[in-house]
């Protein structure tokens, strides 16, 4: 009895260690899905916000990324009153270029996007394999959609969340939910990825629904069109361009 | 604290209970609406078809308008204030010595063109009630050589400061920044402006020629370089500005972030100064005023500041020290205060007295070499449209300064309702109580009607 309790933990170690390895893989792969390490990407996103009691208020942001050399530009296209708002970003540097006042100045990455729930973050290259390790997996359905549940820690302060809890795809994987939570445990922010498209040889959602959870009813919703993997001229990532295209 | 999952299982009842279509796993809220099985569909049909971008227009589509756009702004006010000069030695309702009600209107128009991805043509024109004048703000035209040189000719604003409420580097402007208001945009001079991206860096380089005038000789030009380059986590600028006959004047400027703060610095050294400082005055009757300029000493000025804001929280706070090597010195100061005192003093009340209060008033105005300014705003405090924010300026030289807190509701779209108080604090002949008339306090009751952007 006491052996075959050895060889059943035995098992259970190899079966958990093999299943640790499957989930870094997972985490590596949505990574390399949202990495277009070789290629620039493009896109309009169109990000509709609603706060109870009030009138949905729509934004819409052009975004450029070139992953390659960590580089993301993003110009508001509405409201009219941030129109021509832009954000160009390289590496952890991040200019933010007011056109009221024709100032450049830093900003930080983890600032949301015209005061919606979604954050520029939430546009940009994640990093879950290096930011996060597994605590946990486990089997359950969204929808009609087979997932794996997958708890992960954040192994670094640079994160905006301690804690994510994401739903998994099986069979393709794609990253379909998103729970986030704070250090103290509460449960801040739900995001669900919805109608998947292809580009090349990547996927990608191209639609995104953000719900604040401190805040019920908030929520946001962000709709990709017009993406792109054509060449973006160089230009695109300057503080020149920030100025041209600014109102 | 609620589960997602208990919260979903909740929308997916209230859901049924509200007869939705397709209401297994579905809720729906406001205009956003979400359906498990449409919205992630099935594993056999699981990818969706969406308009990609049109071949070759990717970063262009921006530069090129098919129509010139005109647009601006519309500001509309009306503030009643009162003011009480001195309210702890004797405070009464109706005791107060001024009042007033100040209506507001003004706008910017702005036309902007864009007929190729080369060329651009921008105007902005300001307007404001009794309408006497319409100033133009802005009239410039932007070209570039090869995509790589990008010019700007014309009015327009030339920021190399990166202060906050303060900025010693900002000497290419017509004006300085407000501290009561510093995102204003500051009016700048004509100028030509030639703006280099270093290929493959986020450094910059920029040169410039500014012309004062319509009708000026060669040498009036002043001519400007200035170069910032990103090192680590920083950015750093260094300028210098010259003109023949001018004091020759450099400038440094650093910024860069410490999590989520942003810090920033600056210096300015000048060999000599434009200012002209009052050297003495002479007692009652005379009142005469004698003047000085340097145009040979070394001037220092410096500022540091942080910039801090939580947009979960809705809470921005900003902070800035000031050192003006332009200042006076205390002593120097005071003693020009005593003798400004021992003018106006025996001038009896009436409109010359006030006169020359006025001249005190203008000889203390910024006459310190330690300021600081702090902000603290934070929306949707308790209710979703109150706004609360306080400032404070200070003159660090000799204690004085205002504290300003303002409390803003948002009556509806077009129309919201402001209460501010002014407290002034300093000790007799500071410069913040000369400039109140004492240690003064002040009410404002405002309403900004209608104000937008088209």
């Amino acid at each position: 009895m006491k052996r075959f309790t050895i060889i059943a933990l035995l098992a259970l170690v190899a079966a958990g260690a093999a299943f640790a390895q499957d989930v870094n893989k997972i985490l590596k792969d949505l990574d390399e899905l949202g990495d277009f390490d070789n290629q620039d990407f493009s896109a309009v996103y169109t990000i509709v916000s609603q706060k109870p009691g009030e009138k949905d208020s729509v934004s819409s942001v052009q975004l450029f990324r070139r992953d390659k050399k960590k580089q993301f530009t993003m110009i508001v296209l509405l409201p009219e009153v941030n129109k021509g708002q832009g954000y160009l970003r390289e590496a952890d540097n991040v200019w933010f270029y007011d056109p009221t006042s024709r100032k450049f100045s830093f900003s930080s990455i983890k600032e949301n996007i015209q005061d919606s729930e979604a954050r520029n973050s939430d546009l940009t290259l994640r990093g879950f394999a290096v930011d996060y390790e597994s605590s946990g997996v486990r089997e359950g359905t969204i929808g009609s959609i087979p997932v794996w549940i997958i708890d992960l820690k954040a192994k670094t302060n640079d994160v905006s969340y301690e804690r994510l809890v994401l739903h998994v795809a099986k069979r393709q994987t794609m990253l379909l939910k998103e729970e986030a939570y704070s250090v103290s445990g509460r449960l801040m922010r739900t995001t669900v990825y919805g109608k998947p498209v292809k580009l090349g040889d990547k996927q990608l959602p191209s639609q995104i629904i953000i719900m604040d959870e401190l805040n019920p009813g908030e929520r946001s919703q962000l709709t990709m069109t017009q993406q792109s993997l054509s060449a973006i001229p160089d230009r695109v990532f300057t503080k020149a361009y920030l100025e041209q295209v600014s109102k | 604290m609620r589960s997602p999952a208990i919260k979903t299982a909740a929308l997916a009842a209230l859901a049924l209970a509200l007869a939705l279509p397709s209401a297994q796993s579905a809720y729906a809220q406001g205009s956003i609406t979400f359906n498990e099985d449409d919205f992630f569909g099935s594993e056999d049909e699981f990818f969706v078809e969406v308009e990609e971008a049109p071949e070759g227009t990717v970063g262009a589509s921006l530069l090129v308008y098919d129509r010139v756009r005109v647009g601006g702004s519309v500001s509309g006010s009306a503030t009643a204030s009162w003011t009480w000069d001195d309210p702890y030695s004797s405070f009464a309702l109706d005791g107060f010595d001024a009042y007033s009600l100040k209506p507001s209107l003004s706008s910017t128009l702005f036309f902007d063109a864009r007929p190729s991805e080369d060329a651009r043509f921008y105007g902005s024109m300001k307007t404001a009630w009794p309408f006497d004048e319409a100033e133009v703000f802005e009239l410039f035209t932007d070209f570039n050589f090869d995509e790589k040189l990008f010019f700007r000719f014309g009015k327009q604003t030339v920021n190399w400061g990166v202060g906050y409420f303060f900025s010693p580097a900002n000497i290419i402007n017509l004006q300085a920044i407000d501290p009561f208001n510093p995102g204003a945009q500051l009016e700048g001079p004509v100028s030509l402006r030639a703006h280099y991206p270093l290929p493959g860096s986020q450094h910059n380089f920029w040169a410039y020629a500014t012309f004062d005038s319509p009708d000026m000789k060669p040498e009036d030009i002043a001519v400007a370089a200035k170069g910032e380059f990103v090192l680590g986590a920083w950015e750093l600028g260094a300028g210098l500005w010259y003109r023949y006959d001018s004091p020759l004047r450099g400038i440094v400027t650093a910024s860069g972030s410490l999590r989520d703060l942003t810090i920033f610095g600056e210096g300015y050294l000048a060999r000599g100064s434009d200012k002209t400082w009052v050297s003495a005055i002479a007692p009652f009757p005379s009142g005469t005023v004698s003047y000085e300029t340097d145009d040979t000493s070394a001037f220092f000025k410096g500022s540091a500041g942080f910039l801090w804001s939580k947009s979960d929280w809705n809470l921005t706070l900003a902070g800035q020290y000031l050192y003006d090597g332009e200042g006076y010195a205390d002593a120097d100061r005071l003693s020009l205060i005593d003798q400004a005192h021992a003018f106006i003093d025996p001038i009896p009340a009436g409109d010359a007295k006030d006169l020359a209060m006025n001249a005190l008033k203008v000889l203390v105005l910024g006459s310190g070499r330690h300021y600081a300014a702090f902000s603290v705003s934070k929306s949707e405090l308790y209710l979703k449209d109150l706004s609360a924010s306080a400032f404070v300026l200070a003159n660090l030289s000799d204690f004085s300064g205002l504290v300003r807190p303002s409390l803003s509701y948002r009556l509806f779209k077009g129309m919201s309702a402001s209460v501010s108080a002014s407290f002034a604090f300093g000790s007799a002949d500071s410069e913040y109580i000369v400039l109140n008339d004492g240690p003064a306090m002040s009410w404002s009751f405002g309403l900004s009607m209608g104000t937008g952007s088209f």
